[in-house]
């Protein structure tokens, strides 16, 4: 089973590099590709669960950047050529003004703000969990998955809203479960 | 509906993603450098101490006689003491407590001190950034919230990016090369670069998410918070006792666990009427590091924690270090960790030479903010290097920590004031090719 999942994870890959190669997006090969990744990802865990997985998973990232070598020799320098000149807007150009106490503030939300009330919402869960009636050990695992992942959600949300009060407003919204779950005593 | 992002969302999402990598870029970019390296922690070790005894297996009683020799030569009581049992990657049998670690040979007999100061240094670089360990394992921790949410914002900032995912035109100048190589090995690593910052965010952040946890549901007890998942510590009783006895322990698992592979013999306070005996064994095709099989201090099985077979949440938990560290599938998968770690280390450096290249076609030339990224880029993993190199002329005692962190300085300082910051950056990789030749050969003596 270990082997299909390997077989199938290299072909999806092989599959979605054909797919992507066509002048035209195909969605017989595009879903192909998908398609043999969710067979590997299926074949990994009935034949070793989360070990299986894991090893299927590096297989098919192994293939593709066997692929992306080939791509990497075979492609012909293209002169003329221009890279993306995007604004990042990190630094000011020219005359533009710094606004360092706005970076810098964003900076402490970001990391201090949302840090907290992200360990809030990981006491939520857990009083959540227990409430609903999983073990001890499954509700402070939760705890502890939930708060790094809902910390990236913050970084990444309070740095697309470029607006102070709506990112204290998102902020206050969220803190509210963390804080509830501690009034009402629901932590322990 | 269109699942392409609408233009501001991808421009908002590009200045998110640059105000991250361009912050947090060269931590993220020595994590991912020294973790990457230390894949091979083990293989480290024996480069590093290549004259310690090769042990490949150690009877019971060997263990114990080894046991008993390191607790006699301590000065000061031990509140826990470890034995490395022989692994196919380290061959070595290693006791260790509160006070230093001996190699001890296949009868049990104490054959040197354990000498790792490198390897130890380098994981001590990854975990903590050789702060404080608490402070330092949380910035390490947060790092992998970061580099979670750089995935997220480059995503959403390239609407392209899985389309173009095998678009690699490598020799194309103008900073198309560069940025081609950033975005494909980053969609390609997509699901590697996931399961490694999240779980080292995991590890990282438990400290902090348990201190608020123990604050409001175990009376500031942090213990209490690990103790349903990873098993709770016995009760103390300080008054003397004599050393525990592992044989018992060490046949009960031959006899009623074959199949599971020992790690670890921990004690737990040695010598006191509280001690008790806890093995660690690993199983074929499992993620997690093991299970925790407890004995008291006669070597009676008391009961498992169930990091193997007990809640999912255990079972997650004792799954985290192994797919962080790559140690889950022997020589294959460390060298596929070695692969996506250099690719996923290359990402964290292309991107800012990315942005630096951005701004200089659009007129705005820095050299000095470009030659301080060389410094990072090529400077740490020169000073790794270096300060291998270094371990091994002088010895085990040499203070790396400072050398690196000196070193790091310095070139920081001089790339500052370099008049010629393209020939600085070249004078660095050519120092760590060099570099990289000589701890080469230092691998190349060990195994010979």
């Amino acid at each position: 089973m270990l082997l299909l999942a390997a077989a199938t994870a290299i072909g999806g890959a092989a599959a979605l590099r054909f797919a992507w190669s066509q002048p035209t997006r195909s969605m017989i090969w595009n879903g192909a590709g998908w398609g043999l990744f969710l067979v590997a990802a299926c074949s990994a865990w009935v034949g070793a669960g989360a070990w299986g997985l894991a090893v299927a998973s590096l297989c098919g990232m192994g293939a593709a950047l066997a692929l992306l070598a080939h791509a990497a020799l075979t492609a012909p320098a293209v002169a003329g050529a221009k890279a993306s000149n995007r604004r990042a807007n990190m630094l000011p150009q020219g005359r533009e003004p710094l606004f360092l106490r706005r970076r810098i503030v964003t900076f402490l939300i970001v990391v201090f703000v949302a840090m907290f009330v992200a360990i809030g919402i990981g006491i939520a869960t857990r009083a959540v969990a227990l409430l609903l009636g999983a073990s001890e050990a499954n509700a402070n695992v939760l705890a502890f998955f939930a708060m790094p992942l809902v910390w990236v959600w913050f970084a990444y949300a309070l740095l697309m809203e470029h607006r102070r009060t709506r990112q204290w407003q998102m902020l206050a919204l969220w803190a509210v479960p963390g804080v509830l779950a501690i009034i009402l005593g629901l932590t322990s | 509906m269109s699942v392409v992002p609408e233009s501001s969302s991808v421009k908002r999402a590009l200045s998110a993603h640059a105000a991250i990598g361009l912050l947090a870029g060269a931590l993220l970019y020595l994590v991912s450098l020294t973790g990457t390296v230390a894949v091979f922690y083990q293989e480290w070790q024996r480069i590093e101490q290549s004259d310690a005894p090769m042990v490949r297996a150690i009877e019971p009683a060997a263990v114990q006689r080894a046991i008993e020799a390191v607790l006699a030569r301590e000065e000061k009581p031990t509140t826990h003491l470890y034995v490395h049992m022989p692994a196919d990657a380290l061959p070595r049998a290693t006791v260790t407590t509160d006070h230093g670690a001996m190699h001890v040979d296949a009868t049990g007999a104490i054959a040197a001190s354990e000498e790792i100061a490198w390897s130890d240094f380098l994981v001590d670089l990854h975990y903590t950034l050789n702060l404080p360990s608490l402070i330092g394992i949380t910035i390490v921790g947060v790092l992998g919230v970061m580099m979670l949410a750089l995935a997220l914002s480059g995503v959403i900032a390239h609407p392209r990016i899985f389309r173009d995912a095998f678009r690699l035109r490598a020799r194309t100048a103008g900073g198309v090369g560069l940025a081609d190589w950033h975005n494909r090995l980053s969609v390609w690593t997509l699901p590697f670069t996931i399961a490694i910052a999240l779980t080292g965010a995991l590890i990282g952040l438990a400290s902090v998410t348990g201190f608020g946890i123990a604050g409001v549901g175990y009376g500031g007890d942090i213990e209490k918070v690990y103790g349903p998942i990873f098993g709770e510590e016995g009760a103390p009783n300080a008054a003397p006792a004599k050393a525990p006895n592992v044989i018992p322990a060490l046949a009960y698992m031959k006899q009623h666990h074959p199949d599971a592979t020992l790690t670890y013999v921990v004690l737990h306070d040695p010598e006191t009427v509280g001690q008790h005996i806890q093995l660690i064994a690993t199983y074929e095709r499992r993620l997690i590091f093991g299970e925790y099989f407890n004995f008291d201090g006669q070597g009676r099985f008391v009961g498992v924690a169930g990091m193997a077979d007990g809640e999912l949440g255990q079972q997650a938990a004792a799954s985290n270090y192994n797919l962080h560290f790559g140690n889950f599938g022997g020589l294959p998968v460390k060298l596929a960790y070695l692969l996506f770690g250099a690719a996923l280390t290359g990402i964290c450096a292309t991107g800012s030479y990315i942005w630096l290249g951005k701004r200089e076609r659009r007129g705005i030339h820095e050299p000095r903010l470009r030659a301080l990224w060389d410094a990072v880029v090529w400077g740490s993993p020169l000073l790794l290097a270096v300060t291998f190199i270094l371990r091994k002329l002088i010895g085990n005692d040499v203070s790396l920590e400072a050398l690196f962190w000196g070193g790091m300085l310095l070139l920081l300082v001089l790339a500052w004031f370099v008049p010629a910051p393209r020939k600085f950056a070249n004078i660095l990789k050519y120092l760590l090719i060099f570099a990289c030749l000589v701890v080469a050969g230092f691998a190349i003596a060990a195994v010979i």
